[in-house]
């Protein structure tokens, strides 16, 4: 599927996001505090409080997003033979009607909710990176390979001492732009994304 | 939307985004395919089209019956005449040429009836276009097509007369294959004294082809031509109960729709089962006559 699903680090899907941190007061005052932009400077689609983006779509077939609103349709037009064998004896016109309508219904209701109700963006995942390696105006997914997207202001080196081992972890404190802050290990591997809309 | 949804979101949220996309398309398609069999169970129990009136005859407001839709293998015939209400004469539309009909599972009403019986049967068929249905198209020994006959409409005609008191359930074995949807027309007809069963010569003696009795009614009517006791009660209790001496013979003068080793009556009357085989009544000693093959 997507060149960056096998170097995706085994992860605990249900292990809690503490790292993500508030965002802190920066007493410089740095840029990392104002909300990320495209590059024609308009604010992306979905853009939340802290900086960090909603995304839309969860399949991608190499370099190419697959649109959720295609997928929707698709799965529309999957159910459309049974409703549409179902409704035939007894209103052949409804029937004839679904093939055509309910996979446009479906990227419609899938259209209105990504615009509107929820807003969100559509975004490409370009690559893989360590956090170490993480450069300012980077955008990059927080979560693992698809979910909100965050645009990287700043990256700090960080020191922490694991318990078990005695030994020294190399950590990189990143920041996005809108104020959320989060630490990673070093060699933390982060899907970078190009954001759509 | 909450503002820590997107930086601190739950757990299902974090499991679908860190989940691998392989396991994300399995779970989508796992989950539309669910959807279909939801949708289409539920959308199962939408019924297949109007039902469709059963016709009424005059004067019986009878209505009812499954209807069934003239199978590519049934043949339609244009009703040319009506002998009886279990003979019909008619054209294969197919093949044109003429075909002869003995409607399977019912009898005649008794000759004091018959007239009105033919006249209703007239009213349904006449002129009309029928479904044979039936798997052999070969005339039996009778010279008629036994086999089930379907209205225009998809009525059972047999369950239509038989419904309407305009005709009696035949009850032998393998008469009809809707032989106990004959047998409840019938009992119901009776219950509500519709069309014959209504008549006053259901009750009175009848001459030499229907004898009447004073027992209560039953909805089991054998086909075959047992003399009836009749049971002597308080009261006589109309409607009678049609027995088997009730069937009038044929106006040819053989009786139809007999079974062999069935009891009949008189010795030495002739008849024709439902297979079309000639039968005679045949009485040896005591024992009481039966239907032998002739």
């Amino acid at each position: 599927m997507n060149a960056g699903e096998k170097a995706e680090p085994a992860a605990n899907l249900f292990r809690r996001s503490t790292d993500l941190l508030a965002p802190e007061t920066d007493p410089q005052g740095v840029h990392h505090l104002d909300l990320p932009r495209l590059p024609h400077g308009a604010t992306p689609r979905g853009l939340g409080e802290q900086g960090l983006v909603r995304t839309t779509g969860w399949l991608q077939f190499r370099a190419h997003p697959i649109s959720s609103g295609l997928i929707t349709a698709l799965i529309s037009l999957l159910l459309t033979p049974v409703v549409a064998l179902a409704l035939l004896p007894v209103q052949p016109i409804v029937s004839g009607l679904c093939v055509p309508l309910f996979p446009a219904l479906g990227y419609g209701c899938w259209f209105l909710i990504t615009t509107w109700l929820v807003p969100a963006s559509a975004a490409r995942n370009t690559g893989i990176v360590a956090a170490r390696e993480l450069k300012t105006g980077t955008w990059v997914r927080v979560h693992g390979m698809i979910g909100p997207i965050g645009q990287v202001a700043r990256v700090q080196p960080e020191q922490e001492t694991a318990s078990s081992t005695k030994d020294s972890v190399e950590r990189v404190r990143v920041s996005f732009a809108g104020g959320i802050t989060t630490s990673w290990p070093h060699d933390h591997l982060l899907h970078t994304v190009e954001p759509q809309n | 939307m909450r503002q820590d949804s997107l930086s601190n979101p739950g757990a299902l949220r974090r499991s679908w985004w860190r989940a691998s996309q392989r396991t994300r398309l399995s779970i989508v398609c796992v989950g539309t395919a669910a959807g279909m069999a939801v949708t289409g169970v539920a959308l199962s129990g939408i019924p297949k089209g109007p039902e469709v009136a059963a016709p009424t005859l005059p004067g019986t407001g009878a209505a009812g019956g499954t209807i069934r839709a003239p199978g590519a293998a049934d043949r339609q015939i244009t009703v040319t005449s009506v002998p009886a209400v279990e003979l019909i004469d008619g054209t294969d539309a197919a093949a044109n040429r003429p075909l002869a009909i003995r409607v399977a599972g019912i009898r005649a009403v008794p000759d004091c009836w018959a007239g009105e019986a033919r006249a209703r049967a007239l009213n349904l068929l006449s002129g009309k276009q029928v479904w044979l249905v039936t798997d052999n198209i070969h005339p039996a020994r009778d010279g008629r097509v036994h086999a089930m006959v379907l209205l225009s409409d998809g009525h059972d005609y047999a369950y239509t007369v038989v419904n309407a008191g305009a005709a009696l359930a035949d009850t032998g074995p393998g008469a009809a294959a809707n032989q106990g949807e004959l047998t409840a027309a019938q009992a119901a007809a009776r219950r509500t004294r519709t069309g014959w069963w209504s008549s006053t010569c259901s009750a009175a003696p009848a001459g030499d082809s229907t004898t009447s009795t004073s027992a209560p009614p039953t909805d089991q009517v054998p086909t075959t031509n047992t003399p009836v006791t009749p049971t002597v009660t308080g009261a006589p209790a109309p409607p009678p109960a049609m027995t088997s001496s009730t069937a009038p013979p044929a106006d040819d003068g053989v009786q139809h729709n007999v079974h062999l080793g069935a009891p009949c009556s008189p010795p030495g009357a002739r008849g024709v089962t439902t297979q079309g085989q000639d039968a005679v009544c045949t009485a040896k000693g005591n024992d009481p006559a039966k239907w032998k093959k002739a």
